[in-house]
């Protein structure tokens, strides 16, 4: 997966021309698809592809359109315009019974007044599937999501996590082209999320199915999709694989929202003939971070992860020229056991401004040694810092 | 071991509760009793007890008249009883489903028979069945149809209200799943609606039977002389004086209505059963999840 096939993707969004299909490798594709309800659009036209066997994720906040987008692929909503492709076939008008894909709800969904075989073998039923084949077929999926042996019970006697294997079960058990799991995770406790996880991608690399999830938790997306679609006010705002959204967001939104970010005001001004970015705290940055697109005087956003700044008792030593440092005083160290988040305002050449760093406990016997009102430097690799041209967008 | 605490609710040791709760037994069922106690009683007047005899169940189920409107009123229950389930799970599940103009003045309306004095309804009936002049010498059993109209006008507003109520708690999730799984429009209403209604269908089905089967006033203003309902005969027969084989007769539609009701409390405490620990989004997945 090469960068500059990501940015044709997202730019893709943008431009009226949806990317060009490719049959070998696209399951779906949505051809600038858009939802209004009256007056309100939750999803304005938007065009992307979901790549056969991939691990899909949308994810925004709430309200951001992914669960329209989601009930308009599984059939729930009709779309206000635009086309749905599902392997290469216009599924827009066709009903949800009648769309090879099968889903996961929220809230599992699970038929009370029927056994969790029957609840297993209802899809095949419906498609009349003969009894014997349905019988392999049940017992074959209740062995893959590991509920051997559970066929006769009813879903009142399951607990939360056997119940959603159930639904598993059931969308699975239909061979669908594609999976679709609207918020699986959501109503499960930290500990059996966190297994979930692990076991849904162990799964869609068991069953070679495309599965596309929905949801609001960027740590869920991160650690299991292989590429996630960040989604904002009805938009695509992203759509890359985890490291390239977290370590290269195109959007001043998308650093916001996934894992946590320092902004700094910048301008891009002419220095020697050159566009370079001036931050009033970082100083001048290096001619290579300007974005190619950004006029002489317009507004960007710089950016920097706490974790990739470094803070140090002592001034750096070393001169290495690919790093920069500032001095600053520790405002508020908060502790959370692996590692502190350390908050000093830093004192930069035209301004300060409070940042936040990650310091992360090393060492048992010394930990973090820290205190507010300490005067201490901050170091950072000058690559590491983001420039973000919301114009270009 | 921590001493244990007295039970907040434990009624049962408060004297106090005994006695209130003794009277209002008392208060509800010693007429019933009494009536029960009598249909058993060997003697003609009733009054005082002369020993125990099954004579007047006897002579009850002998009687011609009595046993043809018994008859009548078990048909025009279950008719209605039949009509009524199917009008009001239709109308719960239109006035659930869909929003449309007028849907709170349709709402009003179809609850409206609830509360309307049986008095007014019967004589509205009663003007209603003559002015369209509704023939009265039909054979039986089609001669009992305005009866079984008139039973489905009071009846089918408590099958809504009771649908309506369980409806008020199905997970929309539930039916868009069996839609997922290829299942069409009706076969999700047949497979997933329907089996969730159950309870309330057979709680509102129940109702049905019994308000049916007990009513006087309604069916006194329409019914003739030879589709005469059982509670309408046992009040002819009162003209000529209480009888022990009035009490018998009454007994055996204590005995039917006491059946029936049971029933629906054991079909809704199963249904409740069946369902309680089922989530409907907050899943706690601390069982075996191995």
């Amino acid at each position: 997966m090469s960068e500059t096939s990501e940015t044709t993707e997202t730019t893709g969004t943008e431009t009226a021309n949806p990317p060009p299909p490719n049959a070998e490798d696209e399951i779906i594709r949505f051809d600038n698809l858009s939802k209004r309800f009256g007056d309100v659009t939750a999803v304005h036209p938007t065009s992307f592809s979901v790549r056969r066997g991939e691990f899909f994720a949308l994810l925004g906040p709430s309200g951001c359109g992914k669960t329209t987008l989601l009930r308009m692929l599984s059939g729930f909503h009709a779309p206000s315009e635009g086309r749905i492709f599902i392997d290469g076939e216009d599924v827009t008008a066709l009903p949800a019974n009648r769309r090879p894909i099968n889903m996961v709800f929220q809230s599992y969904a699970v038929f009370p007044h029927m056994s969790v075989g029957q609840n297993v073998a209802y899809g095949l039923k419906i498609a009349r599937v003969p009894k014997d084949e349905r019988a392999r077929r049940v017992e074959e999926v209740l062995s893959l999501v590991q509920l051997n042996g559970m066929a006769e019970r009813r879903p009142s006697q399951l607990s939360g996590g056997q119940q959603q294997r159930v639904a598993l079960a059931r969308a699975l058990v239909m061979q669908p082209k594609v999976l679709l799991l609207d918020e699986p995770l959501s109503a499960l406790d930290a500990k059996l999320r966190e297994h979930m996880r692990g076991e849904l991608v162990r799964l869609q690399k068991q069953v070679g199915i495309t599965f596309i999830i929905v949801t609001h938790d960027q740590d869920e997306a991160l650690s299991m999709a292989d590429r996630v679609a960040v989604m904002n006010g009805g938009r695509l705002e992203q759509l890359a694989p985890p490291q390239t959204l977290y370590e290269s967001p195109s959007s001043r939104f998308v650093a916001d929202f996934i894992g946590r970010i320092n902004f700094f005001a910048a301008r891009v001004v002419a220095e020697n003939g050159a566009r370079v970015v001036a931050s009033p705290v970082l100083g001048t940055l290096a001619p290579a971070l300007t974005p190619p697109s950004a006029a002489e005087g317009e507004e960007v956003t710089v950016a920097l992860r706490p974790e990739k700044i470094e803070v140090q008792a002592s001034p750096p030593t070393g001169d290495d020229p690919r790093t920069r440092s500032l001095p600053g005083v520790i405002a508020e160290v908060s502790y959370y056991g692996d590692y502190c988040t350390v908050e000093v305002d830093l004192r930069g050449a035209e301004g300060s401004q409070r940042v936040t760093s990650f310091v992360p406990n090393a060492i048992r016997e010394t930990g973090v040694q820290f205190s507010p009102g300490q005067e201490v430097w901050c170091a950072w690799w000058s690559s590491d810092i983001l420039v973000i041209d919301e114009a270009a967008n | 071991m921590k001493k244990r605490l007295r039970e907040p609710f434990s009624y049962t040791r408060r004297p106090g509760f005994v006695i209130f709760f003794g009277l209002t037994l008392v208060f509800l069922y010693l007429p019933i009793l009494v009536l029960v106690v009598f249909s058993f009683n060997d003697s003609r007047r009733n009054i005082v007890w002369r020993g125990f005899t099954w004579d007047y169940y006897g002579k009850a189920v002998g009687d011609g008249d009595l046993m043809r409107s018994f008859a009548n009123s078990i048909i025009i229950a279950l008719t209605s009883t039949a009509i009524s389930l199917a009008l009001g799970a239709l109308l719960a599940v239109l006035l659930w489903r869909f929003r449309f103009a007028g849907k709170s003045l349709l709402e009003a309306l179809s609850a409206l028979p609830i509360v309307m004095p049986e008095v007014c309804v019967g004589i509205s009936l009663l003007v209603f069945f003559s002015a369209i002049g509704w023939p009265t010498d039909l054979p039986w059993p089609l001669n009992l149809g305005n009866i079984i109209l008139a039973h489905v006008t009071f009846t089918f507003p408590f099958v809504m209200l009771v649908v309506r109520a369980r409806l008020v708690g199905f997970n929309l999730e539930l039916e868009q799943a069996a839609r997922d799984l290829g299942a069409s429009g009706a076969q999700a209403f047949r497979h997933v609606l329907i089996p969730y209604m159950r309870p309330g269908l057979v709680a509102g089905g129940l109702l049905a039977v019994t308000l049916s089967l007990d009513d006087f006033v309604i069916t006194f203003f329409t019914a003739g002389p030879e589709s005469s309902t059982f509670p309408i005969k046992i009040y002819s027969l009162l003209k000529r004086g209480v009888s022990p084989d009035i009490n018998a007769a009454s007994t055996m539609l204590i005995a039917v209505t006491l059946v029936l009701a049971s029933l629906g409390v054991f079909f809704q405490a199963r249904a409740s059963r069946r369902e309680a620990p089922l989530r409907g989004g907050d899943g706690d997945g601390d069982g075996d999840d191995k």
